[in-house]
């Protein structure tokens, strides 16, 4: 658990750091289908994930729903991990 | 900062499998939907009253032929019902070199067309006889059941019949599930009967192999030959229908006709296969993904769900609230189809009075035909025009249909995603393509885009791939090939700009016109190509938009 909470850190840093979005951005809120993020952000947040999280994303397994909230882009990337 | 790279190779391979469609399409045989038997009859010298005929033979629906007639002297021509008074002083004649050359458009109402030339008093000669097709529908099953009016009845029994049976049995799922099911069903093996048992064990198969999907090794090439199977269905009952059936003894005892919905059973099939490949919606039962394969609200044309908001928007149970909504949605489907869309838009384009009184002229031809008639003489006002009014035209007529279905489907007991947000306020290209179609713009998000963007990690070649994708899905014909690298140079363009430079809010208010404007304009270019089954005309009209779009700031400049 403790491992998932240090992930959902990690992933708010980074959408604060990189893609000048709020710090703490609320883990269940909608990022993608909300416009916060625009579908042209999209690869460069997968690049980054593959790059800080050490994992990768194959075609066709992952869709723009996948990583709407940073819940999901968590489980995402624990699934990968794994 | 993170950099992006592109992924040559992978792009590469795109590319390379672009530049190869574009050769099939130019070189793929094609039938003419029209034939003239007897066309050598046409060119003769006449005595004076003297008839001569060919017949036209048609298997579209209303295709629209231009025939062009070198003469000499006075005839008059008809075609079916239509007359035409052909001779110095007629509005269809210009005088070129002693001879007239004339120029009639005439509609196709039935399979055989005769068309008979007679001369005047004084006799005439006709030296050259030639036609093109400038625009045809495809038959479809639809257009066949809807053109018959007791089959038409029965259907609107059989869709009240079905509404009073939901409301009844909506609270008890299964029930009411499968009695929705078996009505689609009924309505299919009505139309065809081969095409829907095929469909039905089609679907039973896919999904009895769904676990497999995302199981064991390999499973991406599980997942092509997935994806293989569901195209190459719809392929072969889209084009390939006739010769599937004429294994049977008498092939023509059956519908020829594209089965009804194809093309979007196949759509709504292969993002449930993409789902089930990631490990989504697996636990569904037979009974829920039929229901969402064959739903009668969106059957024939949309919007597109996917199988999980189609459950999760199911309507516990059907209120009197539910009714008033979704009958007042139909209601303003129809009167936008049929107020807005066929009595005012489409008169707009296609009536002669309103081009007579806005150009001027004799009522020979309409905004549109003066087009076809004339494509590299004709000015730019009634090209823009004739772009605006058309897509305006395609947008209330469709999203007439999308409310009718939206609403209907509210009915029977199921919310269903919105098709259209007010795509005329979008502010650029790539805003439009979210208010435009969402439904399907959405889908070939998921499914096409985002993979290939994955694949190649580059944003922009698979703006390309997927337009490419969803054009070609319309018809298989360079006019929709241009129609597409016409929208996603756009949005390509756009997307560069957005990157470059942001608007303040202030100065984006001020510009907020100019832009919608210059979008609504950019889309109805696109439009040209949409129309016109005779990519000719199409690329004439779509380059001398162009050419003055481009020399108008030169201008402007120059006076200045």
């Amino acid at each position: 658990m403790n491992e998932k909470i240090k992930l959902l850190n990690d992933v708010q840093d980074l959408l604060a750091n990189e893609f000048g979005m709020k710090e703490n951005f609320s883990c269940e809120a909608a990022i993608f289908s909300a416009g916060i993020l625009d579908s042209m952000d999209v690869l460069k947040l997968i690049i980054l994930m593959e790059k800080n999280f050490n994992i990768s994303v194959p075609i066709f397994e992952a869709s723009l729903e996948m990583f709407d909230t940073v819940d999901l882009i968590v489980d995402f990337i624990i699934k990968k991990g794994e | 900062m993170i950099k992006v790279t592109t992924d040559k190779k992978n792009s590469s391979i795109v590319v390379l499998f672009t530049l190869c469609l574009l050769f099939l399409l130019v070189f793929f045989p094609r039938t003419s939907p029209v034939e003239l038997e007897n066309g050598n009859n046409l060119t003769k010298v006449l005595n004076p009253n003297e008839t001569i005929g060919a017949t036209f033979l048609n298997s579209h629906v209303l295709p629209k032929l231009l025939l062009k007639i070198t003469l000499k002297g006075f005839v008059y021509v008809s075609v079916g019902k239509d007359e035409f008074k052909l001779g110095k002083g007629s509005g269809f004649c210009k005088e070129e070199g002693g001879d007239l050359q004339c120029k009639i458009i005439a509609k196709l109402y039935e399979y055989k067309t005769p068309i008979l030339i007679t001369s005047g008093s004084n006799g005439s000669e006709v030296s050259k006889f030639d036609w093109n097709v400038v625009k045809y529908k495809h038959n479809t099953t639809l257009s066949k059941v809807l053109s018959s009016n007791s089959t038409s009845y029965i259907l609107m029994l059989g869709l009240i019949l079905l509404l009073v049976f939901s409301f009844l049995s909506h609270k008890r799922t299964s029930l009411s599930q499968w009695g929705v099911i078996c009505s689609a069903i009924l309505f299919l093996l009505y139309n065809d009967l081969i095409f829907t048992l095929t469909l039905l064990f089609f679907l039973y198969g896919m999904y009895f192999l769904r676990s497999k999907i995302n199981n064991g090794k390999h499973t991406l090439w599980k997942l092509f030959s997935f994806l293989f199977f569901s195209v190459g269905f719809l392929l072969l009952f889209k084009y390939g229908k006739e010769a599937i059936y004429s294994i049977f003894a008498n092939p023509g005892q059956f519908n020829l006709l594209m089965p009804l919905g194809v093309s979007y059973f196949m759509i709504r099939l292969i993002d449930t296969q993409l789902r089930w490949y990631r490990g989504h919606n697996l636990d569904v039962n037979f009974r829920e993904f039929l229901l969402f394969i064959v739903f009668p609200g969106t059957l024939i044309a949309g919007p597109i769900e996917n199988i999980k908001d189609f459950h999760k928007n199911r309507l516990s149970m059907i209120t009197q609230s539910d009714y008033a909504k979704g009958l007042s949605r139909i209601f303003i489907g129809i009167f936008k189809k049929v107020v807005i869309a066929d009595s005012f838009l489409y008169q707009l384009i296609a009536s002669e009075s309103f081009y007579a009184n806005a150009f001027g002229g004799d009522y020979s031809y309409s905004l549109v035909d003066s087009l076809i008639i004339d494509p590299s003489g004709s000015g730019i006002l009634p090209i823009v025009l004739f772009g605006l009014f058309g897509l305006l035209f395609a947008y209330v007529d469709f999203s007439a249909y999308s409310d009718i279905a939206i609403g209907f489907s509210r009915l029977l007991g199921y919310r269903i995603r919105e098709n259209f947000n007010f795509p005329m306020l979008a502010v650029n290209i790539r805003e439009y393509w979210k208010r435009w179609h969402m439904s399907l713009s959405n889908w070939a998000f998921q499914n096409i885009y985002f993979p290939l963007m994955v694949k190649t990690r580059n944003s922009y070649i698979p703006i390309y791939v997927t337009m490419l994708v969803i054009g070609l899905w319309h018809a298989f014909n360079l006019s929709w090939f241009s129609w597409a690298i016409h929208h996603s140079t756009g949005m390509i363009i756009v997307s560069i700009l957005q990157r470059k430079f942001s608007l303040s809010d202030r100065l984006a208010l001020i510009l907020w016109p100019l832009r919608v404007g210059a979008t609504i304009l950019f889309a109805s270019m696109g439009f040209i190509f949409v129309y016109f089954n005779n990519y000719e005309i199409a690329s004439t009209l779509y380059v001398k938009y162009w050419d003055f779009a481009l020399s108008l700031p030169l201008k402007m400049l120059g006076f200045i």
